[in-house]
């Protein structure tokens, strides 16, 4: 079920009445069951991977928390991580490696044909998988007591608003706020539905209409990589990722809100960043802190020198990239980021940066363009396409269409611009936050008919879907 | 040191507040809730109104299905009536006031073309017509073989247009839809705003960017180019006996003519297995002979090309056995087509090997071609 199709507007419509007629107990229980339906309407054998996926880890939690062996927890803890990693890396992975490592031993010259499976990736196994690892390690450390309820914890893991695609709720957030009554707030669920309606606006209109351009100059329909094409195609997908997965969070947020929840902020303003760091502090935060709590800082983060810093730094970040997928290229987008991070370090520590507005606007400039030529990477389909984009830069062909098609990037890429700006100056969360009620009203019925009337007609599923 | 009464005087009016954000809200959510069903419902009662007056290409569908929907075998006069439907390869490869002009004594002939479209909105499309009673003579289904082979829909604008409620299950594992598209498909079907919100869209972008019907065809999705032959072939060996159950059910003729194409496009093995399914495949022109002079951009015909086709579409009809609708006058009275009197479906009277005047060999086509003063170009 995607967040923009109708049957999930149905969907969202009769859950969110039901559960508000019922009693706490009942709340959750009939939330788990819905959201069970939600991941089984894929396919219900995913549903019975991810409920045995979340029985083993509920079990271990126990098993950790009873303990005070040292060393049978630490067992414990290895043993989910092995469990975890290993349904991932087999569904995600396998292939990946099973070729790469073909590849490597032919450039040996040892020719031989590894197993290669047909595995169809599960929805959002990424997302709850890192999910409940960082349940397990969190449960390990002793930062939060483990759960003794299945009905809690499996809730936890899938409500459905962040199931597919998160954010990635942190268990130290979520888990509380499942355990506790909830009751229906007004404003809470007025700002739930703006945020829905802004995040389709977000999705529909700006991602979805990006994507034809981004897709026709990736694809090849705007003939050979040449500059006005490479130009098209990293700027479409910029805004395309940017607004099919900051609409995506809108809409997981908003949902939550509807149902009593709160899920933590996902993007803000990326594009507005200064910094490398600065963009990772914008743009997908519940991953980008993810990987800073539970990979950076048990790697030794920046203790233990500057050597040591720049590998934790590159480390993360490549295995940032091969999180999203199982492609080179986008172990090469980490693999850019980390770099760029590390660089940025090295020239930080040499000297401050200069102030002021234009200074401000011209690193605003360049950390997007950086970003852009990132994306190259984590767009093209393989490391052989990324280079011919890239050697587009140096090649001029102009056709007729091309005015047309910047003139259409423009209008569905300055509007969602325009809105950071606003959000950026006023820090507000979503466009008229902090208003009177008219303006909201005006704002949510102004993206109902721009949704309506621009939205393309695609039937793309959310890029992070796929992740 | 605040008193109590001080206290009380500080929590009544946060509480007050908070009471008067929380009303405000809750205005909030019915207004925008009632907001957002008035504009669902006038978007549903106005879009056909709002469609038809800013598209062109959806007055004429309209009136070309209108058309379609009233065909019957033969018209008043006599002639057997001929539907061509297909895609822009039709509308751009034959020109329709010359076909009239040259079949008009012998011909009723009538089109109904959907852009973007491939089989499958034809054959739930065809299938829902004749469900609604039109009865065309022949039917003449213009589609290029990888088009035959596509399992892509027109999308929800098909669902909308040329799929009928009872055909849903079947358009639901025919085009492989997962369940959440099925679900769209079936909202699309019953809403008007679902159904035309494409063709909206796109005239609302033609409206606001100059040149965007070029950008349009660049940044179009038309699905994977299918041009592994034996995807063709084996798609084709699987749907055109469909075809010829179809036009037994109804007592239509229809009849596959696949367009021009500059490359190899199998055409010659479809047509054998047409001829053994018993659904006839015209191949006027067989791949490359016709050069890239007569096409306007690879695929559709130029006016020169679609001259010289046309030509070719016209003594093809012409060159059509006339018996070819004896029996249709009783297929129109039927409701579910023709029947024998045992109840069996009967078959249809085309010929087992209808050849058309310009397959046999590619040395016949290039004669017949100089005949069209192919070689003045």
């Amino acid at each position: 079920m995607l967040f923009d199709t109708p049957i999930f507007i149905f969907f969202l419509a009769a859950v969110t009445l039901a559960y508000w007629c019922l009693a706490f107990q009942q709340q959750n229980k009939f939330l788990l069951v819905a959201s069970y339906f939600f991941y089984g309407w894929w396919d219900w054998r995913f549903l019975c991977l991810m409920i045995a996926s979340t029985v083993i880890d509920y079990f271990i939690a126990i098993k950790i928390a009873d303990t005070n062996d040292r060393r049978i927890r630490r067992v414990l803890l290895i043993l989910s991580l092995v469990i975890n990693f290993s349904i991932l890396g087999f569904f995600k992975y396998f292939n990946f490696f099973a070729e790469s490592l073909a590849a490597a031993l032919s450039t040996l010259g040892v020719h031989g044909s590894l197993p290669v499976l047909r595995i169809i990736l599960p929805p959002g196994i990424s997302f709850y998988t890192f999910q409940e690892v960082a349940y397990i390690v969190d449960v390990y450390s002793g930062r939060l007591p483990a759960s003794h309820s299945f009905l809690d914890y499996g809730l936890f893991i899938s409500l459905f608003p962040h199931l597919i695609a998160g954010p990635i709720q942190r268990p130290s957030h979520l888990l509380p706020q499942v355990q506790k009554p909830r009751q229906w707030n007004s404003e809470k669920g007025f700002d739930g539905m703006l945020l829905i309606l802004e995040g389709l606006f977000r999705k529909c209109v700006i991602a979805d209409n990006c994507a034809l351009i981004a897709n026709a100059a990736f694809d090849g329909s705007f003939g050979k990589p040449s500059l006005p094409v490479v130009l098209l195609g990293m700027y479409a997908f910029a805004w395309q990722i940017y607004g099919d997965f900051s609409g995506y969070s809108s809409i997981a947020r908003g949902c939550a809100q509807l149902l009593g929840f709160h899920f933590m902020v996902n993007f803000r303003q990326p594009y507005l960043a200064e910094t490398i760091q600065d963009f990772w502090r914008r743009w997908h935060i519940s991953l980008s802190t993810w990987l800073r709590d539970y990979l950076y800082i048990p790697l030794g983060g920046s203790r233990h020198g500057e050597r040591k810093t720049y590998r934790n730094l590159l480390l993360t970040m490549l295995l940032g990239g091969l999180w999203h997928g199982a492609n080179w290229t986008f172990v090469i987008w980490g693999g850019l980021h980390g770099g760029g991070l590390a660089a940025e370090r090295k020239l930080t520590h040499q000297g401050s940066g200069r102030t002021g507005a234009l200074c401000q606007w011209l690193r605003r400039v360049f950390v997007f363009h950086v970003v852009c030529l990132a994306w190259i990477f984590f767009r093209s389909q393989s490391l052989k396409a990324a280079w011919g984009m890239l050697r587009g830069f140096t090649v001029w062909n102009w056709r007729p269409e091309f005015p047309a098609a910047f003139l259409f990037l423009a209008l569905f890429s300055v509007p969602l611009m325009l809105l950071d700006l606003y959000l950026e100056s006023s820090g507000d969360e979503y466009c008229f936050a902090s208003t009177a009620v008219r303006p909201r009203v005006a704002f949510g019925l102004a993206c109902a008919l721009v949704i309506a009337f621009l939205g393309a007609n695609q039937a793309n599923a959310f890029i992070y879907f796929q992740f | 040191m605040p008193s109590s009464t001080f206290s009380s005087e500080i929590v009544e009016p946060v509480t007050q507040t908070a009471a008067r954000s929380s009303m405000a809200a809750r205005a909030g959510i019915f207004t925008l809730l009632a907001g957002l069903a008035v504009s669902v419902v006038g978007l549903e009662v106005s879009s056909p109104r709002i469609l038809a007056h800013l598209s062109r290409t959806e007055r004429r569908i309209n009136g070309e299905m209108g058309a379609a929907s009233r065909l019957r075998p033969i018209t008043p006069d006599g002639r057997p009536t001929v539907l061509l439907a297909g895609n822009s390869l039709l509308i751009e490869g034959v020109k329709m006031d010359s076909l009239r002009v040259e079949l008009g004594r012998q011909y009723e002939v009538s089109r109904l073309v959907v852009e973007q479209t491939h089989y499958l909105d034809w054959y739930f499309g065809l299938r829902r017509l004749l469900e609604s009673g039109s009865r065309p003579g022949v039917i003449v289904l213009s589609l290029a073989t990888d088009q035959l082979a596509s399992r892509f829909t027109l999308g929800e604008s098909f669902a909308y247009r040329q799929m009928s409620t009872r055909d849903f299950p079947r358009v639901v594992r025919e085009a492989h839809l997962d369940r959440t598209t099925a679900s769209t498909y079936l909202f699309a079907h019953w809403s008007n705003w679902q159904g035309d919100k494409g063709f909206i869209r796109q005239c609302v972008m033609i409206l606001m960017i100059p040149n965007f019907r070029n950008l349009g065809g660049r940044i179009a999705d038309h699905g994977p180019h299918i041009s592994d032959p034996a995807i063709i072939l084996s798609k084709a060996q699987e749907r055109l006996p469909k075809l010829a159950e179809l036009s037994r059910n109804y007592g239509v003729r229809i009849v596959l003519l696949v367009p021009p194409t500059l490359h190899e496009d199998h055409s010659r093995e479809v047509q054998q297995i047409g001829d053994a399914a018993g659904v006839p495949v015209w191949v006027l022109s067989p791949p490359g002979e016709f050069p890239r002079e007569y096409f306007r951009d690879g695929f559709h015909l130029n006016s020169y090309g679609a001259a010289i086709y046309t030509s070719r579409l016209s003594q093809q009809l012409l060159a059509m056995p006339s018996t070819a609708c004896k029996d249709c006058d009783r297929a129109a009275a039927h409701p579910r087509g023709r029947r024998s009197a045992a109840g069996e479906l009967a078959r249809p009277d085309w010929p087992k090997r209808g050849v058309p005047p310009y397959v046999s060999r590619p040395a016949q086509s290039r004669r017949e071609s100089s005949h069209d003063e192919i070689g003045t170009r």
